[in-house]
């Protein structure tokens, strides 16, 4: 932002350089009107310039990429540079009757006006829009040889990286040819005109006109060109309004990290897992959890992929910040409705984040110092084949513990890190070798108390490959682990309880275009898991007695297949069918028990096993499928079916998913669990993609369900299948996100309705006499809205809105005295709720990192969260108070606003 | 600036806070409650009965006109008396060898039955020792206070464990009170007050079968230095050897009772006795044979390096203004002129 200062001195040498020049009245009191909504400088100076035959000489590298907003109606020109430049650094040099310069004011002198003249006059600088309608011309036969119906099909991919370009849209003027490139960047053109003209338009990058001459079948290959000076104001990932039209998977959410920043985040930090609760059908049970529940799945049913290796845990500090750097992330996606063939063993969602080198282009880094962490990250490309980058981030929070004077804040203790690398080795232009790694570490110790301390790491070795125009492979390896160790300090009864799996994964596919309008995808994916041995032990002075036990673990092979098929014009079909074969396997205990009765005191031996449990496999066919019906250039309504299956649980006795949890696998007596999903959408954006409304409805079914049931022993139990319920499950909702992208006001609303319940249908023991009660997770009504005002180019305000119904919570009914203690008797399981959970977040930030594109820039962001300081319940609970009467107590995480304040640079 | 550096990631945990609230609760009829065990000692065995109570109203009625045995699988029946209202009691023991269940009917002819059970082995409680020392602990508010405190410490050992045990701690502390004379015609009593500060934790044990000896000492209780010491303090301490399933029941009662509310709670379950009805109305509470081992402690200002003033002062140092419990100390809740049976 430019100072006060500077603003003097730019308008002061404005008027002192077009009075004495005597120009004023021809340039800067020419009358101009212009409309500008989210576009870059370079792009308000090429209207004015075309519009008003004002020739603008600048160098390109000096103009900031921040986008610009405003309305003038037959203003003078200086008052709407002055406008547009505030914030800049830039001065204005009116030369000649329609020439003005723009210059950084150290660089002003009379050689460097003479400079950029004869740069511009000679070409050496120019507009990237005067280039950017690329033509191109091809003619395939001749009408001697015309055959019936020739298809055109189009290649499309980075002109860089040779990444297919999936997304982008050909159409000619009249719509009535009109197509999007699929997975492989390829479109098929049938029931063509002869001759042809078509616009191939891609977010991002340079529109390319094609003029065609068809008569026969022809296939072109078009290598697209980054618009290189915008790019930084480019949505990163988005696919944008039209590209969500084109998307053809209902419930599939490509998670926007620009609009991510606009959330004001509770430290300061932009956290992609905690950024996934402004979508509808993505909540938490509360200000921390070691995960997030999509339409009423629990934690452990979404799977997160890092650079394809799976991550158990995705949080820092209990579930209070996600677990990676979002600087070095290219994408995120997240599949809650039809998932692609190619993912699996997990049965709600699939969050998908790729991180690795294989874009970069040049040396760039950033990083940031905030209140609680440290991080940098680095991408750079040495020579022509190797590419890489690298991230961290520590935080440093016991430095300041020890300056806050409480004990028991002093005695509290929590650190981590994260660190995730990524180097592409360009084999030649068809294939790229990657190799990915990820390691993050927690440790947090509250008062003394208690703690835990929590690992997740994975490597990587990934190959893409290009073997013809239109066969395409991916394979890769990755062996990872997590690990947790939850511990009692300061106790008698002090102790380690460790648990931990590990795991390797194979996935193998490749895709083919197909001679119609879609393309063919077959692979297998196969993991081997392994489980550490679960131990208790002791730690300093205890009555604790190491013990141990091994649980068995389990092996998944499943094909799958995928078929993008375009069945009309308007209307796309993807379908997919998985077969996940789960196999149990030792080394571990299988314990038989007396007419097959699942309780502890049945049990009758004790079988040690080493290989695969013959009783343990289970074969399940998983069909999916999304339907996409563009119904007009604006609307398209889409509905999907899906099964998935997953073969672990998560085991949590407590109100949250913990790092403490630990995770078992399908074996004989637990059949994996199965859901299946119905879901119909629609989605609609505006002509200009300001606007963009979605709805969606799903059903879920659960099958196979596994219950804690009361009272369970989980604690170093290796015959868990006693302590789990047999239940089914089901969960629905409707989900409406309303989003605007343009304009000085940007923002989202997002709103589900969403119940989620599970029935146990086990005759040991049913909770709640069998009958249906809600999930932990269900939360019917959460309400988010996140708006940000673009004060000025480099100044904007953030706000941010959570509204959720308490989650169910078990209450008890009554207290009886049992030899002197006054006990609560509970309920039946998840009768009431927890009060609702309110917060709004405000922050503000300096962004001056677009002001221009290169160099040290830096941002600072001034956060507050909880402004309205709610204590928002996280659980309630029953406790004799010191009246000595059983009393409710609502415990609240964050009981108060928490300013944050971050400095962020790029450099 | 600096201020602000203040703020992190632990401010959100600092500023977690607990607070009372006001939160409906389900209300059902009040059921019948049961409390009671029978121990292989001779020894006055209480059966509890009560009703239960509302969350919001917990003050228990027990109740009365029970006919209240324990019979045995040899035919015998152990009738127990209504000492006080609701409380049955007998001078009996359980018989190793032998299994044993509670038979209750109530005025309204409805007949409580508890699981038969045998009687489990006892662990033998060798001692209980004490240590002065300074102890930390978190209050109702949360704040983490200091005290001096006596930490005490049960000891027991066996050259081999039979079968694996399941072991619980039941402790009683009683504390002694003189009168000073304040008529001269009335003599000075003494008076013991019992349980006014029970521990607030259940404490659990369980022994695996071992062939080896097999010894442990254990934490079980601390009270602060004060004039409790200032005469006699008693710690009786009584380690009951439960059946599995009588064990089970307080582990459940342990996991609802140390709600804490922090995110290591445990999903709180319904808690589910061993009892019976012959109407079929649930029947809440247990009934337990156990085995019983016993230990007392007895503690005296002789004990500290430091001198306890007694309650209520020494001659020619008593405390001013002087408490009615020093002329009648029987004002002390729960307080008797009858001493505890490991009274000197």
């Amino acid at each position: 932002m430019v100072s006060y200062l500077d603003m003097k001195y730019i308008i002061f040498f404005y008027f002192f350089i077009f009075s004495s020049l005597g120009y004023s009245q021809s340039v800067a009191d020419q009358v101009v009107s212009i409309r500008v909504e989210n576009r870059p400088l370079l792009s308000v100076l090429y209207q004015l310039s075309t519009e008003n035959d004002i020739q603008f000489y600048f160098d390109p590298k000096d103009l900031p990429v921040y986008s610009l907003e405003g309305n003038f109606e037959s203003e003078q020109l200086y008052k709407v540079l002055q406008y547009f430049l505030n914030g800049s650094n830039l001065m204005t040099v009116p030369i000649g009757p329609e020439g003005v310069v723009l210059s950084r004011k150290e660089k002003i002198s009379k050689e460097y006006i003479t400079y950029l003249k004869e740069a511009w006059k000679s070409g050496v600088y120019k507009y990237p829009f005067v280039d950017e309608l690329k033509v191109m011309n091809f003619t395939f036969g001749n009408k001697k040889t015309q055959e019936p119906n020739p298809t055109l099909s189009l290649n499309v991919f980075d002109n860089l990286t040779k990444e297919s370009i999936l997304g982008a849209v050909v159409k000619n003027d009249d719509f009535s040819v009109s197509d999007a490139s699929d997975l492989n960047g390829q479109i098929k053109l049938t029931n063509l005109a002869s001759e042809l003209k078509l616009n191939l338009s891609y977010i991002g990058y340079h529109t390319i006109e094609l003029n065609v001459s068809i008569y026969e079948n022809g296939v072109i290959d078009i290598p697209m060109e980054v618009q290189s000076v915008i790019l930084n104001e480019i949505e990163i990932v988005g696919t944008g309004s039209r590209g969500r039209l084109e998307n053809s998977r209902v419930g599939a959410e490509v998670i926007d990290l620009q609009k991510i920043e606009r959330i004001p985040q509770a430290l300061g930090e932009v956290d992609i897992i905690k950024s996934l609760e402004i979508l509808p059908g993505v909540t938490s049970v509360g200000d921390i959890s070691s995960g997030f529940n999509v339409r009423g799945g629990n934690v452990d049913e979404s799977l997160v992929l890092f650079n394809d290796g799976m991550i158990f845990n995705p949080t820092h500090i209990v579930g209070f910040l996600s677990a990676f750097n979002a600087e070095s992330i290219n994408s995120t996606t997240l599949y809650k409705g039809y998932v692609d063939g190619e993912f699996g063993n997990r049965s709600s969602a699939i969050l998908d984040i790729k991180a690795d080198a294989e874009n970069v282009e040049s040396f760039k880094g950033s990083g940031g110092v905030g209140t609680s962490l440290i991080k940098l990250y680095v991408e750079n490309k040495i020579g022509k084949k190797i590419r890489y980058k690298i991230s961290g981030r520590a935080s440093y929070n016991d430095y300041l513990l020890g300056l806050i004077a409480s004990i028991k804040i002093k005695r509290s203790n929590a650190s981590f890190f994260d660190l995730n690398g990524s180097l592409a080795y360009s084999i030649d232009d068809n294939h790229t070798l990657l190799f990915n790694t990820y390691n993050s570490d927690d440790f947090f110790e509250f008062n003394d108390e208690f703690g835990f301390e929590w690992q997740n790491g994975h490597l990587g070795l990934k190959l893409n490959s290009k073997w013809t125009d239109s066969v395409f492979s991916k394979i890769s390896l990755n062996k990872g682990f997590y690990t947790s160790n939850q511990f009692v300090i300061n106790s008698p009864s002090a102790s380690n309880f460790s648990s931990g799996v590990q795991y390797l994964k194979l996935l193998a596919n490749v895709s083919y275009q197909l001679s119609d309008k879609g393309y063919l995808k077959s692979g297998v994916e196969l993991i081997n898991y392994d489980t550490d041995d679960d131990v208790l032990s002791p730690r300093e002075e205890s009555v604790i007695v190491e013990s141990r036990v091994k649980r068995m673990s389990s092996q998944v092979i499943s094909p799958f297949v995928t078929l993008n098929f375009k069945l009309l014009k308007s209307l796309t079909l993807e379908t997919s069918i998985r077969y996940s074969n789960y196999f149990s396997k030792g080394p571990g205990n299988i314990y038989q028990y007396e007419n097959n009765i699942l309780k502890p005191e049945n049990i009758e031996s004790v079988l040690e096993f080493s290989g695969n449990d013959p009783l343990g496999k289970y074969s399940i066919i998983e069909p999916r499928a999304s339907l996409n019906f563009k119904y007009t250039d604006n609307i398209s309504i889409r509905a999907g079916y899906n099964k998935m299956s997953q073969n672990l649980i998560q085991i949590s006795n407590a109100s949250s998913a913990l790092p403490s949890d630990f995770y078992i696998f399908s074996n004989r007596y637990i059949p994996p669990q199965v859901v299946e999903q119905y879901s119909l959408g629609l989605f609609n954006t505006n002509d200009a993609g300001s606007y963009n409304l979605s709805f969606e409805g799903f059903y879920k079914d659960y099958e196979n369900l596994r219950s804690l049931k009361q009272f369970p022993v989980v604690i170093l139990n290796d015959h868990l299948e006693t302590e789990l319920l047999k239940s089914t499950g089901s969960s629905y909702g409707v989900e409406v996100f309303v989003e605007k992208n343009k304009g000085k006001w940007v923002g989202s609303l997002s709103y589900t309705y969403s119940r989620s319940f599970r029935q146990t249908t086990d005759n040991l023991g049913a909770l709640n006499n069998g009958d249906k009660f809600s999930s932990n997770f269900d939360i019917p009504h959460q309400l988010n809205i996140v708006a940000s005002y673009k004060w000025l180019p480099t100044v904007s305000l953030q706000f941010a809105y959570v509204y959720k119904s308490g989650r169910p919570t078990t209450l008890p009914s009554e207290t009886i005295l049992q030899d002197g203690f006054l006990v609560p008797v509970y309920s039946a399981r998840n009768q009431s709720r927890i009060p609702y959970y309110s917060r709004l977040d405000f922050s503000i930030t300096l962004d001056m990192r677009k002001a221009k594109q290169s160099g040290f820039r830096s941002s600072f962001n001034l956060g507050f969260y909880n402004v309205l300081s709610r204590k928002n319940a996280f659980n309630v609970f029953f406790r004799r108070s010191e009246g000595g009467n059983i009393q409710p107590f609502q415990f609240s995480i964050v009981g108060t606003l928490v300013p944050n304040f971050t400095w962020n640079f790029t450099f | 600036m600096r201020k602000l550096l203040y703020i992190s990631i632990f401010t959100l945990f600092f500023v977690s806070c607990l607070d009372p609230i006001d939160l409906p609760t389900q209300q059902g009829d009040p059921k019948v409650v049961v409390d009671g065990t029978f121990t292989d000692l001779l020894e006055k065995q209480i059966v509890k009965l009560s009703y239960s109570t509302f969350v919001e109203n917990q003050v228990i009625e027990p109740v009365t006109g029970a006919q209240v045995s324990v019979e045995d699988d040899a035919g015998n029946s152990i009738l127990f008396t209504e000492e006080n209202p609701g409380e049955y009691s007998s001078l009996s023991q359980a018989v190793r060898g032998r299994t044993y269940n509670l038979k209750a009917i109530l005025d309204n002819d409805d007949i409580l039955t508890s699981r038969i059970q045998s009687v489990p082995t006892s662990f033998v409680l060798d001692s209980i020792s004490i240590k002065d020392s300074l102890t930390t602990f978190i209050d109702q508010g949360g704040n983490r206070r200091r005290l001096n405190s006596i930490h005490f410490i049960s000891h027991g050992s066996q050259q081999s464990v039979n079968e694996n045990l399941f072991l619980r701690y039941k402790i009683n502390t009683t504390y002694r009170v003189s009168e000073v004379i304040c008529n001269p015609l009335v003599s000075a009593k003494t008076c013991y007050i019992s349980n006014d500060e029970r521990p607030q934790s259940v404490q659990l044990l369980e022994v695996e079968e071992s062939d080896v000896p097999f010894a442990f000492k254990q934490f079980i209780y601390f009270r602060p230095i004060d004039f409790y010491f200032g005469e006699i303090f008693g710690l009786d301490v009584g380690l009951l050897s439960y059946n599995q399933e009588e064990y089970n029941y307080w582990v459940n009662l342990k996991a609802t009772f140390d709600q804490n509310g922090d995110i290591t709670d445990v999903l709180p379950g319904k808690l589910i006795g061993n009892i019976i009805s012959s109407s079929g109305n649930e029947i809440l509470g247990s009934f337990a044979v156990v085995g019983k081992s016993r230990a007392t402690k007895l503690v005296r200002n002789s004990d500290f390096t430091k001198y306890q003033n007694p309650y209520c002062g020494v001659a020619g140092f008593q405390p001013f203004p002087l408490p009615d419990e020093c002329c009648f100390c029987l004002l002390f809740p729960g307080s008797t002129l009858e001493k505890p049976d490991y009274w000197p």
